[in-house]
């Protein structure tokens, strides 16, 4: 009986590791696809479709969700995690990332005959440098440099020049267990200041942090966004937090929960969307307080 | 059947399903290798590739199960496994403080190097807190590992807190605690290979101490056994073992316990038969378990602590339930 249990287990392997092996089987490409590219970050997939040369882009992460057009790319592996089977089987020329969660994969994209290109994307800026290296490198150079100064104007047009006092403070929560958010040196701290907020966590000492249930109610958010995927009686949620009913947030009802996470803070093109999205709604809220 | 027909037909099958294992292992994967084109110039580099992580796949299962094999025998406790000692949290520790400290770009050797200083100090601080006098007896060796573990998993935990801001660092360090056999190099698994297979060597060696000491350890003095010594020695290789393998491929769970209770139920307790069955089947259950970590999902991995956690955790539960009376003896 212990021992059919025992062969039980070891058939079950081999059934699964059978499997394994016969199915979605990729051949091994002869050689390169001329231009073809690989995409291993959601921001750098959505540049590529930005710039138009998403007919070139033969694979993207699992994470890669935007424009919708990039789900049905053949996946290539996780966020900065590359199947390396996969690569060396449809032989990309151009493999671009922006982090590895393995730095020793870095060896395994050249061994696989790819030339590798690490985009930084640390502020605004940097992504659109990133936007011009990698029109640079896909030789779609010029379309890119306009696209990018395009987008710099919109993200300037959209920076909104006020007093301080007349900003409303803003608490920005990324996760609800533990709370986080974002302060100084972070995407979304920049964001909410240039749209003409004050982020009630700047002054916190690391860019993406934990904040305490009591530092919210001390200082008091005028606006609370709710940058995850929410239900839609969340704002209630929020009202009944224990202290948290008297927020000045939650009882002039501005808690937003239908702002676009990934505009926020994915460092791709739409981080200009996001800070116009952040821009209406502080606009709004100056007009409520003018009246 | 005798012990030593046991071992040689045992050696003889689980060899050829070793190779054969092995051999699986060349054309599994997620791209198309056919067979009679294995070595031509287009699939050469993959099957390389594939050929170095079976071989660790070997070398990490072995060394596992005979880690594991030897605390079952030393401690006298059927639950033991390679990490119950601390070396596992000690090795991730150093691991991590490698990652998060920055000097893991300094080369590819420096994670592998601080996770094995890590298991070392975490069971020289074990070894030394068991110590009573001049005897390390099973049950304090079992309360240190345990409370060594726990300081080092907070202390993991406090330096993952701290290192969230810094996003990339905790990446890496959760990829190297979940455990893979990827491997770019062929000298990690040289050096793998040969501290894990003296150990081996050595474990085969002692394999009727190991018997003796199963025993209990009074009968075994009696029979002219030097216990605290023996002991010490093995615990010694175990440890030494563990860590090369944790060093090498992270945190690989589960091997370590049931490989030895599934070939203890096929071939009986005699160690002198166990320990080198146990290393190839180990070897074996690996490289399986490895070609399904790598070929079950449409694209990337899955951990493949994940796949031997799944098949051996029921196993093992149905072992414990139904030989209750004879484990806790």
């Amino acid at each position: 009986m212990k021992k059919r249990v025992l062969w039980t287990a070891i058939e079950l392997l081999l059934a699964l590791a059978v499997i394994g092996t016969v199915s979605r089987q990729v051949p091994v490409r002869e050689s390169q696809l001329e231009g073809s590219i690989m995409s291993l970050a959601p921001s750098v997939t959505e540049i590529l479709f930005a710039l138009g040369v998403q007919d070139r882009l033969i694979g993207v992460s699992t994470a890669c969700n935007y424009p919708p057009a990039a789900k049905h790319i053949r996946k290539v592996g996780h966020f900065g995690v590359p199947d390396i089977e996969l690569l060396y089987a449809l032989k990309p020329e151009l493999v671009i990332i922006t982090q590895l969660r393995d730095p020793e994969a870095r060896k395994a994209i050249q061994f696989c005959g790819a030339k590798l290109l690490t985009v930084k994307q640390g502020d605004h800026e940097e992504v659109f440098r990133g936007i011009e290296v990698i029109g640079k490198a896909v030789g779609v150079a010029e379309a890119a440099r306009k696209y990018a100064d395009e987008l710099r104007e919109r993200f300037a047009r959209a920076t909104v020049n006020v007093p301080d006092a007349q900003r409303p403070r803003v608490y920005v929560e990324i996760s609800p267990r533990p709370l986080r958010t974002a302060a100084k040196g972070s995407f979304l701290d920049d964001l909410i200041y240039r749209a003409g907020g004050i982020n009630i966590a700047h002054d916190f000492s690391q860019p993406w942090t934990t904040i305490s249930p009591e530092a919210v109610v001390a200082r008091n958010p005028e606006i609370i966004i709710l940058a995850y995927p929410t239900s839609r009686d969340a704002p209630y949620a929020i009202a009944g937090r224990i202290g948290w009913s008297g927020l000045d947030a939650v009882r002039s009802g501005r808690v937003v929960t239908d702002l676009n996470r990934d505009t926020l803070a994915r460092p791709g093109p739409r981080l200009v969307e996001g800070l116009e999205a952040l821009a209406d709604l502080f606009a709004r809220y100056r007009e409520d307080k003018a009246q | 059947m005798t012990p030593r027909k046991k071992l040689a037909v045992g050696l003889v099958v689980l060899s050829a399903a070793l190779l054969l294992a092995f051999f699986w292992a060349l054309i599994a994967g997620r791209a198309r290798v056919p067979v009679g084109e294995m070595f031509s110039a287009k699939y050469a580099p993959l099957v390389k590739l594939r050929a170095a992580r079976a071989l660790l796949g070997i070398i990490v299962g072995a060394g596992l199960s005979v880690a594991g094999l030897i605390l079952q025998a030393v401690l006298r406790n059927p639950l033991a496994d390679p990490y119950v000692l601390g070396v596992s949290s000690g090795a991730g520790l150093g691991a991590a403080l490698a990652i998060l400290g920055g000097v893991a770009a300094a080369g590819a050797w420096v994670i592998p190097g601080c996770a094995f200083g890590g298991a070392v100090l975490a069971i020289t601080l074990v070894y030394v807190l068991a110590r009573v006098g001049k005897t390390v007896p099973v049950y304090t060796l079992l309360l240190a590992g345990v409370i060594i573990n726990s300081i080092a998993s907070s202390l993991l935990i406090f330096l993952a807190h701290t290192a969230i801001a810094r996003g990339q660092g905790l990446y890496s360090v959760l990829w190297w605690l979940l455990g893979s056999l990827q491997v770019f190099e062929a000298w990690p698994v040289a050096v793998a290979g040969m501290a894990i297979g003296a150990g081996i060597a050595i474990t085969i060696l002692f394999a009727r101490d190991l018997n003796v000491l199963s025993i209990g350890e009074e009968p075994a003095a009696h029979l002219g056994l030097r216990v605290e010594r023996t002991k010490k020695l093995l615990f010694v290789i175990s440890s030494l073992v563990t860590g090369a393998a944790v060093a090498t491929s992270g945190l690989i769970g589960f091997v370590g316990l049931i490989v030895p209770h599934a070939v203890r139920l096929v071939v009986g307790p005699d160690n002198k038969v166990l320990v080198p069955l146990s290393a190839l089947a180990g070897g074996t259950f690996l490289i399986i378990c490895d070609i399904i970590a790598r070929t079950i999902l449409s694209s990337g991995e899955l951990p493949i602590g994940v796949i031997t956690a799944f098949l051996g955790g029921p196993f093992f539960i149905y072992l414990l339930r139904t030989h209750r009376g004879r484990m806790s003896k």
